[in-house]
């Protein structure tokens, strides 16, 4: 087991996943901060609030896993070093400002909240360095050495994580803060409305998570078919570019060996994303308790992120050396 | 300064296989068991009934565009440059292991005991002694050498970039050559043979 969860690299799969469900996150809190803009609403106001306090924890939990992957964590805040060529070095630049970013996002939400232009100038900021801190995570992997994960889908899967568990946490963040933070009558109308948005957003994710997974399944099946048909390369005697061949049949193999991870990717990541839109759309339509609704949401941030986290692990997997 | 780029040539109709090499690599720097910096991979060429059993011995391949040095975020990487030689420094590594992703070759590799990568760094303090690495030093029938890239003296008979199951040399420009065994297939591009310089005996 603990060889297996050092080849599905464990630490990785909680890092990348933990860091885009926060800048989804982020982009769902920051859209808020700006739609109430021309009209304000004290409701939402105190949603986006209570919603903000959940980033600094999910990147720490992040950033912490992070370490683990090191051999000599105590040394990592020379990772910053090679920012001129190492995407790594990028990606801790990027995901450490990240971090400081989004603490200065939530200390002007909790402690100056008047001073909204300031911050959303600062949220601007916050939510570029975000999605260049996921832009690095990808390029991270989009590398030769690696033919498996050498695919734009690297990046499309990675962009999809960000639409489906983000807005996942904060509705879960809201959900949690209604009734408790803001009264059930103040608060059932701005919920209610955030439900046919997070609806919307996970059904966006959904097809996105779907493309970067279809095209990453057949780019791993027509290389492993084209390997089938090269000297050689069903084994360690293709020559040149026609080894790639071989990466690609070594990584379908991986991913036939763990077909039962696919599927719950599959059916986790992706089905229950568009299942939870449609049941929602259908509870509302229906007028359906907000209780139930909420309930279905936080069961199925767990169930996603399940999904999510053998997902990635999967990818991992795949990504085995081929030489 | 100019760079004269070296590299280990190995010729496939020489080696026997016997790994001297590794073992002597291991001895000299005193390895753990799971650590190998230099590798002998065993593979069949051809088809039956000529079937070959073939033998290649690889290290680091010193590439021109280290992968590794590229992508590793802490500058442990550096290519010296009077011969090209990627050198990796243990003391700066923090053991992230990106480098054991970005090299196609598998070169570096990850030690637990230690939280640090190692590789093959060409023997660059012997080789500034005006010696041998340890690895061509113990080759018994004269199949690993070294020396510059497609000029020293044994790349004569043939000087191939590619091998059989070797990643893509193009990725990175490896260094490394390979001379293919005399009987079985034969490689689609072969680099020209440089003529001897001056001083230098071929063969």
């Amino acid at each position: 087991m603990a060889n297996w969860l050092h080849d599905a690299q464990y630490s990785l799969v909680v890092f990348t996943l933990f860091i885009q469900a926060t800048v989804g996150a982020f982009w769902v809190l920051l859209v808020s901060d700006f739609l109430k803009r021309k009209a304000p609403d004290k409701v939402q106001d105190a949603f986006t609030r209570i919603g903000t306090a959940i980033l600094i924890p999910m990147t720490a939990v992040g950033l912490i896993f992070s370490t683990t992957h090191l051999g000599r964590p105590i040394y990592a805040w020379r990772a910053l070093r090679h920012f001129e060529t190492s995407w790594m070095s990028r990606e801790i630049w990027a995901t450490g400002a990240f971090f400081g970013l989004i603490a200065i996002y939530t200390y002007l939400w909790w402690k100056r909240v008047e001073d909204a232009e300031f911050r959303r100038l600062v949220g601007v900021m916050t939510g570029l360095v975000g999605s260049f801190a996921v832009l690095t995570q990808a390029m991270i992997y989009t590398i030769p050495g690696r033919p498996m994960w050498n695919h734009w889908s690297t990046l499309v899967l990675f962009v999809a994580s960000v639409l489906i568990l983000g807005p996942l946490a904060v509705a879960t963040a809201y959900s949690f803060a209604w009734g408790r933070h803001i009264s059930l009558a103040d608060g059932e109308a701005t919920v209610r409305k955030s439900h046919r948005r997070l609806g919307l957003t996970l059904l966006a994710g959904a097809v996105t998570y779907g493309v970067g997974l279809m095209a990453r399944v057949s780019f791993l099946q027509a290389g492993s078919a084209a390997a089938g048909s090269t000297p050689g390369a069903h084994g360690s005697a293709a020559v040149g570019a026609e080894t790639v061949k071989t990466a690609l049949w070594i990584g379908e193999a991986v991913m036939s060996q763990y077909a039962w991870m696919l599927t719950l990717q599959v059916v986790l990541g992706i089905g229950l994303p568009v299942l939870l839109a449609v049941a929602l759309w259908l509870l509302h339509k229906r007028g359906a308790s907000l209780r139930l609704c909420n309930a279905l949401i936080a069961a199925s941030l767990f169930l996603v992120l399940l999904g999510e986290l053998t997902g990635r692990a999967l990818f991992y997997l795949t990504g085995r050396p081929w030489f | 300064m100019t760079t004269t780029q070296k590299g280990f040539h190995a010729d496939m109709e020489k080696c026997i296989g016997c790994k001297c090499c590794e073992a002597a690599c291991k001895d000299f720097y005193r390895m753990p068991p799971e650590i190998r910096w230099r590798k002998v991979r065993s593979f069949e060429m051809g088809e039956f009934p000529s079937a070959l059993r073939v033998h290649l011995s690889l290290a680091c391949n010193h590439c021109e565009d280290p992968a590794c040095m590229k992508g590793c975020p802490v500058e442990a990487y550096t290519k010296r440059g009077k011969d090209g030689l990627v050198i990796h420094d243990p003391t700066a590594c923090i053991g992230c292991q990106y480098c054991t992703w970005t090299c196609p070759y598998g070169v570096p590799q990850f030690d637990p005991e230690q939280g640090v990568v190692s590789k093959c760094n060409g023997c660059y303090q012997r080789i500034d002694e005006g010696l041998m690495p340890k690895c061509v030093e113990s080759c018994l029938t004269g199949a690993l050498t070294f020396g510059e890239v497609d000029q020293h003296a044994a790349t004569q008979r043939q000087v191939v970039k590619e091998a059989p199951g070797f990643p893509d040399p193009s990725i990175t420009n490896a260094s490394t050559r390979f001379a293919w065994p005399l009987k079985g297939p034969q490689p689609e591009r072969q680099l020209p043979i440089a003529p001897p310089k001056d001083g230098e005996k071929h063969g």
